[in-house]
């Protein structure tokens, strides 16, 4: 049945709020079959909000969740037994063995364990010589495996993995990295990575999406997006309405949205000039219009605190 | 949700502290055994110091195997509520705080059933603790002390007198007040349950619940006319103790003990509904909450 389908995941609109925190904004997204989907925004974004959201261990304020075409408000224990997830770190029972531990969680996906199974996992996460010791000895990188073994056992569909590069030496970066990789092509496994890293999220995923303040800045593929002659536009003008819904019925309507009374797209730098013309053509006074350079440029202005700072104390 | 109940318990019983409470609950028998077994007739002369003139005893049988298992459940049954709230309190707040719970909750279990199979591991435990009480406490304390008749002090209003249970009527009294006591600890592991679910590390619902259980044990042992009426009935403190009722031997009109007969049977059963009743409450109450909660651990 999952093997017909093209999109794995597909929110709609989830927003979030804790009190008077809005930690995701109107977010919606889709992860198809075979993505290695990167989920990209600094610290305190709402990708760790959004993931929980789509695990459901938090209940979003609003909007929706489809899971394997399923809903995952009236459908959570069918689509949980597909999807295998770390959410940041893989905290484990530290008094019980990397076996043990494994064999546990296994048990709780509904199927049938055996030993071969288990040790087959840690063969693949390479623990298989430590099974049986106590997590409670084992690194940060040897437990971040332990917790991919877990996401795993149960061969589900969807993998999502929270920062799993967290606290890990350049060598478990790989490792990780690597897995990822063979899971996709191997495996045919659908899987959702976040990260703050766009350098990370540049090596192994296929497609993107890019978070901030809870809100999304763009969506698409990685190679297109990277794309240098493609550049992410600021504009402000006398009426941001008009101008939104102008370029809603235009052929600029990629990552179009109003960011902090802004629109925002994303462009071909070449298109920019017919842009300008097609808004004051349309009686639209254009107060500011900002090229933000690449989406690189773009993201690492987003996540570079310097910036902020500079921006505060001017 | 055997297959949970399973995992729950492989869980509870791994952990060195599960062990604790076992160990507490050993050596307090074994000093009390021991201080019996050595010095056991200063205590019954103290006991006996304003009725032995009224009753022939015979001091040497009425220190019993029977007697001793009473006596240490006496002052053990107050002490094991924060034994079994080390266990239960830390059932989902412990999780949370190793950061277990969000990935248990990512696996195709509804929260309700992971609640549920949590209370249930804690009762087993509860129970499995009870039995080792019944082991050192009873099977132990008859090793070493015998079988006799029992007696049993009991103070009612201003009247103290001795009710004497012969040797035959004795072990299913204990049963009985076994099984009470389990349903009697179950409120705490309830309690603590429901606790633990608005915490994220473990202390907070541990210290809690010992706490409740510790401020309504003293109100339910207030002796004020108003708090008797109005506080009291509806404190589940007030009904830990009721297990005594299954020693208070029904006496005929020229006051001999009814063989097989307890004094008020209705007011155990009214006990035991009150403590089910709080249970069920503590339990809801905790579903609901857990069900809505968001996992931020």
């Amino acid at each position: 049945m999952i093997s017909s389908m093209n999109t794995i995941l597909q929110t709609n609109k989830l927003c979030k709020s804790f009190k008077d925190f809005k930690a995701v904004d109107n977010l919606s997204f889709q992860v198809n079959q075979g993505d290695i989907f990167g989920f990209l925004g600094q610290n305190g974004a709402g990708k760790s909000t959004t993931i929980r959201m789509l695990l459901s261990l938090i209940q979003p304020d609003s909007g929706s969740i489809e899971i394997f075409g399923m809903n995952l408000n009236t459908h959570r224990n069918e689509i949980l037994r597909n999807v295998g997830a770390v959410i940041e770190k893989p905290d484990l029972y530290k008094y019980l063995s990397a076996y043990d531990n494994l064999k546990m969680f296994a048990k709780m996906s509904g199927i049938k364990v055996s030993k071969s199974l288990l040790m087959d996992q840690l063969e693949l996460v390479g623990l298989a010589s430590r099974y049986n010791s106590k997590v409670g000895t084992f690194s940060q990188g040897m437990k971040q495996r332990l917790g991919i073994a877990v996401a795993l056992v149960h061969n589900p569909e969807l993998i999502v993995l929270d920062e799993p590069t967290n606290g890990l030496d350049p060598q478990g970066i790989a490792d990780i990295r690597n897995l990822i990789l063979t899971l996709s092509r191997d495996r045919n496994k659908t899987v959702l990575v976040s990260s703050h890293l766009l350098s990370e999220i540049e090596l192994i995923a296929n497609r993107m999406i890019i978070i901030h303040h809870g809100k999304k800045v763009v969506e698409g593929e990685v190679k297109e997006l990277l794309d240098p002659s493609k550049t992410i536009l600021k504009i402000e003008t006398g009426d941001n309405s008009k101008a939104f819904e102008l370029l809603s019925k235009s052929n600029w309507t990629k990552g179009l949205t109003i960011i902090q009374n802004q629109i925002q797209l994303e462009i071909t730098k070449s298109d920019i000039p017919e842009l300008v013309h097609y808004l004051t053509a349309h009686q639209t006074d254009i107060y500011l219009i900002q090229n933000l350079h690449s989406l690189e440029d773009y993201f690492l202005k987003l996540t570079n605190p310097k910036e902020d700072v500079h921006a505060v104390t001017n | 949700m055997f297959t949970l109940l399973q995992i729950e318990l492989h869980k509870i019983y791994s952990r060195p502290r599960t062990y604790i409470a076992f160990a507490a609950i050993t050596a307090i028998v074994l000093i009390f055994q021991f201080a019996f077994k050595y010095d056991g007739q200063s205590y019954m002369d103290l006991m006996l110091q304003n009725i032995q003139d009224n009753f022939e005893i015979d001091k040497s049988k009425a220190i019993n195997g029977y007697f001793m298992c009473y006596i240490i459940l006496n002052t053990l049954l107050i002490q094991v509520p924060i034994l079994v709230a080390l266990v239960a309190a830390d059932t989902i707040s412990g999780e949370a705080n190793m950061g277990t719970l969000r990935l248990m909750l990512t696996k195709p279990v509804s929260r309700t059933q992971l609640l549920l199979v949590k209370f249930l591991a804690s009762f087993i435990f509860t129970v499995c603790l009870l039995i080792w009480m019944a082991i050192v406490a009873l099977f132990l304390s008859l090793l070493i002390f015998g079988q006799e008749d029992m007696l049993v002090f009991r103070v009612k209003g201003e009247e103290s007198f001795i009710l004497q249970i012969t040797k035959d009527d004795i072990m299913w009294r204990y049963f009985a007040a076994f099984g009470y006591a389990a349903i009697a600890l179950t409120v705490i592991v309830a309690l603590g349950l429901l606790l633990s679910v608005f915490a994220e590390n473990s202390i907070g619902p541990i210290v809690a619940t010992v706490c409740i259980v510790l401020f309504f044990t003293i109100v339910s042992n207030m002796n004020i006319p108003v708090i008797d009426r109005n506080v009291k009935p509806y404190l589940f403190t007030s009904y830990l103790v009721g297990w005594k009722g299954f020693f208070y031997i029904g006496l005929d009109s020229s006051d001999q003990p009814i063989k097989g007969s307890i004094e008020n049977w209705p007011a155990i059963k009214k006990s035991i509904y009150i403590l089910l009743g709080h249970i069920g409450f503590f339990l809801s109450m905790a579903i609901i909450s857990f069900r809505k909660k968001d996992i931020l651990s």
